[in-house]
Order: structure tokens, then sequence, then C-alpha cells
């Protein structure tokens, strides 16, 4: 008993005295690491971006400092796994400037330094937390899925409603009003189906089906009045490739977008959104409520699905919505043309401050998930131009995404990783639109996302945990009556 | 010596030393019967065992380890599947399988002994110990729950057999908080826990004596022949039980899966109900067997055919069906079609598992050149115990289109997806094009003739 509180007391002492090493050889590399934290940039209230180093298990230590505060950790079988308050102390003076990180690794007995390189942190925090579903990237058949809320100034996450307590049925498209986490809406497909709006603790649940126009409620947005959603109605179908890196094919054989009226349950649309000879989805509204933006691709009477998919591209349109009379405007802005650009858009998001859209491209379709060329753009309002956002960019997918509410932070969702997986990045957009390098989303683990077998799928930021009970939710899908919605 | 002197540890009323060898009997009848009962359930079980394998990847890692370790429950999840990885070699399953057997055989005889007539408690505990080994061929049955049981046994029979009220009331406790934390069933555990504590505190042996002493016989050789008498009707009946679901579909299809997930294609084609009792989808097996041997064209007469739902089909819903699928697509060069049902087999539980799927998957990656997705599925087989060569073999056609181009499995696939395009409609369709494209390609030209040859019967 005495030896082994000698050897606590031993192993305690030691891991207290951790001391930047002096390095005998100066690398001309910068280090590997996963996950690629190099010269990132930071929210000052980000959980500890713990990473681990490729090269090797060896005895490695890295030293983070800014200013006077250092933190000086050694590996752990190659992973770093920075303390939290020690981060958090480590963040708090380093806003706004940089975190100099320098690497040190013992190769052959002696200590080698690598390039040491910054992670810079912006004066801006972004929001608290962060909703996803995480779901298998695969095929139609779905068996295990579920909301969850990750806190991302922390590691904990917690689940919001898995389909393990709904019968394995599906469940997707949670939105929020301007990153409001007590106002949220979700479907339900199959068993218990319907749109679920939750208001603080109420919940209320929609027939998606409205006469024989609307089969369901799909690709919601949320008015920041709150008092209305932007919905499309989509006839999605799904197919895969004979032999494509791209996998898997959906397409909409049929869609049209219009608005939801929460207090009356009336629907609200207009032929230039509802219209039989083009496809019109992604609606979303911008932070002033007045404009309501949507994608919408022109279908030649001859269009046969699928044969024709690679044929079906969109453009990204504006109109006007008066929320007081509830009425459309009679003409329709192209931000983005297919005849222009030849490719196709899709997911337009505008930022809280109303200065950006953000929206995805790619060479044709509106699921853009599965195509490896899909990239984001950003239209610039006061330009009035758009440009691909290079720097959040990278060779494969990059999709949906979503901004805080500060309109500083973007995540969205990029199979960069590994090709298959989405993974949630954020991005600081600056003043002038311009993105910086995107982080993974840390996790406590750095080496978890290597053996997650679960895509992060919309991922939405939140300003605050999302506190209904997931029991509430189960007993409204189980025993509540949907409420039926009427034109 | 202390014992002796304390009656209710003693509680029959017999003499200690026939006591003794009273149990020492039932000890050495339990290690008979279990000899027994390994032989059948190697005889009649042992493809649940190579099936169930698969439904589980124990990893040696921290990253998997870490997440069962530190929540309620998960330790009993961790030995579970630790366990399960051994189901893949021959008689490994029946063995661990006899273990649990023994286990709940004697954790339960142990207990009984002190609450009822000690001559009886060798019947209800083998006939325990048989229902366990009966449950664990369920594949809805979690062998966490068998693990569980032996925990709480052997916590019942500490605090049961305790030398006094003080460590009784320990182990009480620290049971409760450690084998509650191992199963995850903190309340059984206290409940039971509790139940034994105060049996054991207000001495109720005293009111159990009487009914033991009023039971006939007395005659201990009589007893000893009576209770043996009962442990083999306990194994008779479990082993009708065995003998009988040996010949339902449910333990024949366990039997295939594990020939297919093997390769042992002339294993599939040596089973006599392939022939005696044939239906589409032994038929499906059967094929698939004489396509992977390349004769499936020269020998399609030779084995009882029905109809083209024999050689594939399109709906395939359930678990072993995607995996069976999946393997004829691939086998016809329908990568595509490989992939999705490979997938849709591994994700089919919501548990990720199924280390074959995850072989199946590396290969169509790496065919579709998909290498960072193809070396994560590499890097999480690595971590096991039986894929991790196989896995590795893997790893030098990373990154490396000139080396799968040359191996003889992977690099005709590949050449042949080089000429597909469009989406995939329908199988016949896909195999259709492929033959086009493809002519030289023999099991997809195979399995299109005999196609043609059963549409037109």
């Amino acid at each position: 008993m005495n030896k082994l509180f000698v050897y606590i007391s031993a192993l305690l002492l030691l891991s207290c005295s951790v001391k930047e090493p002096k390095a005998e050889r100066q690398l001309d590399v910068l280090p590997e690491i996963y996950p690629d934290y190099v010269d990132v940039t930071i929210p000052s209230n980000i959980a500890p971006l713990r990473f681990m180093l490729k090269t090797g298990t060896d005895e490695a230590i890295a030293v983070l400092s800014c200013r006077t505060n250092q933190i000086i950790e050694k590996a752990d079988e190659s992973k770093f796994l920075f303390d939290e308050s020690e981060w958090k102390d480590l963040l708090k003076q380093a806003k706004g400037q940089d975190i100099q990180l320098k690497i040190y690794q013992k190769q052959d007995g002696s200590w080698a330094e690598y390039q040491s390189f910054p992670i810079h942190v912006a004066n801006e925090e972004v929001d608290s937390h962060l909703a996803y579903r995480l779901i298998p990237p695969g095929y139609e058949p779905w068996y295990r899925m579920g909301i969850y809320q990750r806190d991302i100034t922390t590691f904990k996450e917690k689940a919001i409603l898995e389909n393990t307590q709904t019968d394995n049925n599906c469940m997707n498209c949670h939105s929020f009003p301007m990153q409001n986490p007590d106002k949220m809406l979700f479907h339900m497909r199959a068993v218990y189906g319907g749109t679920y709006l939750i208001n603080g603790n109420d919940v209320e649940k929609l027939d998606g089906k409205v006469g024989d126009e609307i089969a369901s409620f799909v690709y919601p947005s949320w008015h920041p009045s709150g008092d209305f959603i932007a919905l499309s109605t989509n006839k999605t179908l799904q197919s895969f490739h004979r032999a494509h890196s791209n996998r898997i094919e959906v397409y909409d054989e049929n869609s049209d977008v219009f608005v939801y009226d929460i207090k009356r349950h009336k629907v609200l649309t207009d032929s230039l959104l509802f219209s039989k000879n083009a496809f019109e989805t992604f609606p979303t509204f911008s932070p002033d409520g007045k404009s309501l933006y949507f994608c919408s691709a022109s279908i030649p009477d001859t269009l046969k699905m699928p044969r024709d998919f690679k044929t079906i591209k969109y453009n990204l349109c504006r109109i006007d919505f008066n929320p007081d009379n509830q009425t459309f405007g009679t003409e329709v802005d192209t931000i983005y043309s297919v005849r222009k650009e030849g490719r196709s858009a899709k997911f337009p998001r505008v930022s809280p401050d109303g200065k950006f859209l953000v929206f995805t491209v790619s060479d044709y379709g509106n699921f853009s998930i599965w195509h490896h060329d899909a990239d984001m753009f950003i239209y610039d309002f006061s330009k009035k131009a758009y440009t691909p956002l290079n720097e959040a960019n990278s060779n494969d997918t990059e999709s949906y995404h979503s901004w805080s509410h500060n309109s500083r932070w973007l995540v969205f969702s990029s199979r960069r990783d590994d090709g298959l997986y989405t993974r949630p990045y954020i991005t600081y957009i600056d003043e002038n639109g311009k993105a910086h390098k995107p982080f993974m989303l840390p996790q406590e683990d750095p080496d978890f996302y290597r053996s997650f077998m679960f895509s992060y799928n919309i991922p939405e930021f939140i300003q605050g945990e999302v506190k209904i009970d997931s029991k509430t939710l189960i007993n409204i899908a189980k025993n509540g009556t949907a409420k039926q919605v009427g034109f | 010596m202390r014992m002796r002197k304390n009656k209710p540890l003693n509680p029959t009323n017999v003499p200690v030393d026939r006591d003794k060898r009273d149990v020492w009997i039932q000890i050495l009848t339990y290690l008979i019967l279990s000899v027994l009962v390994f032989w059948f359930l190697q005889k009649f079980c042992r493809y649940d065992y190579t099936y169930d394998e698969q439904f589980r990847m124990f990893r040696y890692s921290w990253n998997y380890a870490e997440p069962l370790l530190f929540s309620a429950g998960g330790i009993s999840t961790y030995i579970a599947d630790y366990l399960t990885q051994f189901y893949y070699w021959p008689a490994c399953g029946a063995l661990i399988n006899t273990l649990f057997f023994l286990g709940t055989a004697l954790g339960v005889f142990f207990i009984l002994r002190k609450l009822i007539p000690d001559y009886l408690t060798s019947f209800f505990a083998v006939l325990c110990g048989l229902v366990i080994v009966v449950l664990e061929t369920d594949l809805n049955y979690q062998t966490e729950n068998t693990l569980s049981i032996l925990l709480i046994l052997l916590a019942l029979n500490c605090i049961l057999y305790a030398p006094n009220k003080a460590i009784s009331s320990v182990v009480f406790m620290v049971s409760t908080v450690v084998v509650g934390y191992i199963t995850g069933h903190f309340m059984y555990v206290f409940i039971l826990g509790l139940v034994a504590f105060l049996f054991y505190v207000f001495g109720m042996e005293k009111f159990t004596r009487k009914f033991r002493s009023k039971i006939p016989p007395q005659n201990f050789v009589l007893r000893q022949v009576i209770s043996v008498i009962l442990c083999i009707c306990a194994l008779w009946l479990g082993l009708n039980f065995f003998t009988e679901r040996h010949h339902n579909q449910s333990t024949r299809l366990k039997c295939l899966e594990t020939l297919r997930w093997r390769k042992d294609w002339d294993g599939i084609l040596a089973l006599p109900y392939m022939k005696l009792s044939p239906t589409t989808l032994y038929a499906a097996y059967q094929n698939l067997a004489l396509a992977n041997k390349g004769v499936l064209s020269e020998q399609f007469d030779k084995y009882p055919q029905l109809g083209v739902e024999g050689l594939w089909s399109d709906n395939h819903g359930l678990q072993y069906e995607l995996l069976l699928f999946s393997d004829i697509y691939f086998v016809q060069g329908n990568v595509a079609a490989s992939q999705m049902a490979a997938f849709n087999g591994f994700y089919y539980s919501g548990k990720t598992v199924l280390p074959t799927a995850l072989l199946r998957l590396v290969e169509t990656n790496l065919i579709n050149g998909s290498y960072q997705v193809a070396e994560k599925y590499i890097s999480l087989l690595e971590e096991t115990l039986l894929y991790k060569k196989p896995a590795s073999e893997y790893r030098k056609f990373l990154n490396h289109p000139e080396l799968i181009e040359q191996d003889p499995v992977l690099g005709p696939l590949k050449k042949l997806t080089q000429g597909l395009d469009g989406l995939s409609s329908d199988m016949f369709t896909d195999l259709k094009k492929i033959v086009q494209a493809n002519p030289d390609f023999k099991a997809a030209k195979d399995y299109l003739d005999c196609y043609t040859k059963l549409s037109h019967e």
C-alpha cells in the first residue's frame, strides 16, 4: 500500500514537472498532426483542440504559448490531451492574438523541434452549441440515427432524440430560428411521421400533407420573427452509380416551395414558387424577413428522371416576402445563374447581419453531399458578387452550412477527412467575407473520428442547449394528434 | 472449525462429512454433465457460435475500450465482445458456453443449497444452466446478460457464504456497487443482494431447515440417485431442444452464412439439405458457391434450381440477404451493388460490426479508388485479432492502383468498372451491361446465361 502511494506520488510529481526540452535539432518541416490544426483560426470559447502526432509514437512534448501564459503538454501515446481549464485560461489571454505552438519529438534519443505554427484566436466567440444528426453515410435504408447537440465549449454531447426511442424511424431537417435553441423544427418519417414544432416546452405535431399538392414538409428555414417557416416539398428518389466515385445520386422528381404560417396553420405560396415548369427547393429567409431565397431548376417537357439527372441545375433566386400581409413579390431575381455559370446552386444561407450569403455549388443536381466537386461560395450583398470560399473549401465535398448568431463563424459539413464520413468544420468569416482556415470540431479523444462510423449531418449553430425532454417529444410523437394544415 | 460450531452454516440435518461428500458428488456430477453439454453444443450449436462471432467486433484499442469501461454495464459488453471473438475457432464457442452452463449451475446450486431441500437443488441448477445455453443460441439474446447473471450469482454466493455478518454486509455493499457497475443492473443486484443478506443475517435457514428434514427420502444414496436422475432429465430436455432446432431453417442459415464468410464453397455444396429440401435461398448460396469455383455454367444443371430467384433477387431486406447478395454481386462484377449491399448489411442493426462486411467494403473502396475510407476500415480491422492479417494485406494497395490492377481478384473488377457508367436501375440490366462491356468476365456471363435459361423455363 505504501509502495503504491509512493508510486502514485512520484507519478504525480513527474506529470507536474514537464519542462520544455532543449532541442538538439531543428526540423525543417511542420509536424504532421491529426486533426490538422496548423494555422487555423478558432474562437476563444472553443473546447481544447486536442490532437495527435501522426509521425511515430516516440516521446513528444507540445508547448503552447501566448504572452505570459503557457501550456506544456507531454504526449500520451502521441496524443496531446490538453486540460480543459488550462486551455480556457490560455484562450482568455489569447483573444485576438496568436497562440504559438511548438512540438518537440524525441528522435534517436535526442529532442528534435518541428517548425512552430500559430493558432489564431479570434475576438468573436462562437455559439456555444452545435446541433447535428448522426447517420450512416449510406444508401436508402436507415437503422440507427438521432439528433444530437454538443456543447462545443466542452466535450459534452447529448441526444435531443434518437430513433431507437421511436421505432427506428427516420428523423431529419432540424432547424432553429436565428440560432435560438428554444424553438426548433424537425420531421419524422414513416412511423410517427409528421413535422414537430418545439416552442419552449410546447410541442406541436403537424401533418405534412396538405391537399394533393404537398405530400410532406421537407427543407425548412425559419422566418426571423418565428411566425413563419419557409419549406419545400420534394419527391426525392435515390439511386447509386454503377461506377463513379460519387457513389449515390439523390434527385427530385418534383419540388416546390411554400411558407407555413405558424399562427394561422396555413400554407402560403405563389405560382413563382410553386411552378410546374421548375423544381423549387431549399428556401431560406433573409434576416430582415423581407426576402425569400430559394433554388430553382427549369425543367424541360421531355425531362425523364433519373435518365436526365445530370441536366438538372439550380439557379439561386430571390423573391420579396411581406410578413405583414403574407404576400410574395411579383418578380424573381436570379443571383446565381445556371445559364451564366453552367453549374448548380443549393443551400443558400444568409448571415444574420445580412451582409453575406453562403451557398453550395456543384456540377449538377441538388443533393451535393454526394458530389465530390461540391464547394461553398459566398455572395457579398454590398458588391453584388460571389466568389468561392477557397480558404474553407477542399478537394472533397463541402455541403451543408450554418452561421453563428454573430455572423463571424460558419459551420459546414465536409468529406475531406476520409472521403465518405462527413465531419463538422468551423471557419472564421471576417468582415470582408473572407474565410480563414477551418478546423474540425475538436473531440475529447483526437483519434475519435478515425473509428467513428457515423456522419455529422446538418450542423446548426445554436446559442444554448435545447432543453426539451426527449420523453415529451416521444409522448407527442406516439400519442399526439397531428394538426391538419390548410391553404 | 468455526463452521462446525455455527449450526446455520450446516443447515441440513446430515453430518458435516456427509454434507461435504454430498457437495463433492454434486460437483463431480456437474463436471460429467458439462462434458456431455460440451459434446452436444459442439455437435448441434457450433454454427450458432461461429455466426455470433460476426456480430461483435472486439478491438484491441483504448479508443474502443474507453467508452465501454467507463459506462455502467459497459464492462460486461466489453467482456462479451472479448469472449465472442474466440467463437471463430472450432469448439471454442461450445467450450465457453459449457463454462457458462457450469458457472450458472454451480452458482444456482450453492444458493439453492442454502434455501431449499438439497437433492432438488441439482435439478434446478442444471435447468438454469441449460436455460442459459439455450438462450445463448438466440441471436437476439446478449451474452452480457449471461455474464451479468454469473456475476450476480457469484455476489449472492459471497454474501450467503461469508464467514460472519460483518463480512457479509461488506460483500453486499461492495457487490452492489461493483457488480452493479459491471452489469449495469444496480437495482437487481441491490434487491437480490439485500434478500440474500437478510436471509443470512436473520438466520432464515431455521425456517427452511424444517422443510428440508421432512422431504423424503432421507437415505443419502437414494437422494443422490434421484438427484442424478433429475439432472439427466433436465439435460435430456435441453438436448432435445438442441436436436430439434438443429434441423430448422435458422440453424441451417447460420451454417450457410458461416461457410460463406469462410469461402468454404465445397462445404456449402456438400450440405445434404441443399439437395434434399431446396429453397430459392439455398439455391442462391449454391450458385454463389458454383460461381466462385468457376463452374456455374458447367454444373448449373446438376444442382436443384428453383427459378431466377435462386440466382439473386433485387429485394433484400434482411441482413443475411444483404450480405449474401453483396457476395453474389461481387462475383458478378457489380462492385457498386456489392458495396451498397455490404454497407446496408453492415449498418443493419445499428451496431457497426460485421468484420467480413467491412473486409468487403475495403475491397470495393480499393477498386473504386476511395483509398481514404478503405484505409479507415483497414485500420479498424487491424485492431482485431482475427482480421488483422487479411486487412493488413490490403494496405499495400492504398494509393497504388497499379498494384490493384495486378491483383487476381481486385484487378479484373477494377478493369471492369472502368467500362461502366450511369445509375443502376435493376440487377439484371446491370448484369447485361457488365457482360456487354466485358464479355470475357466469366462469372457475370455464367450468371446471365443461367438467368436466361431459368427465365425461359
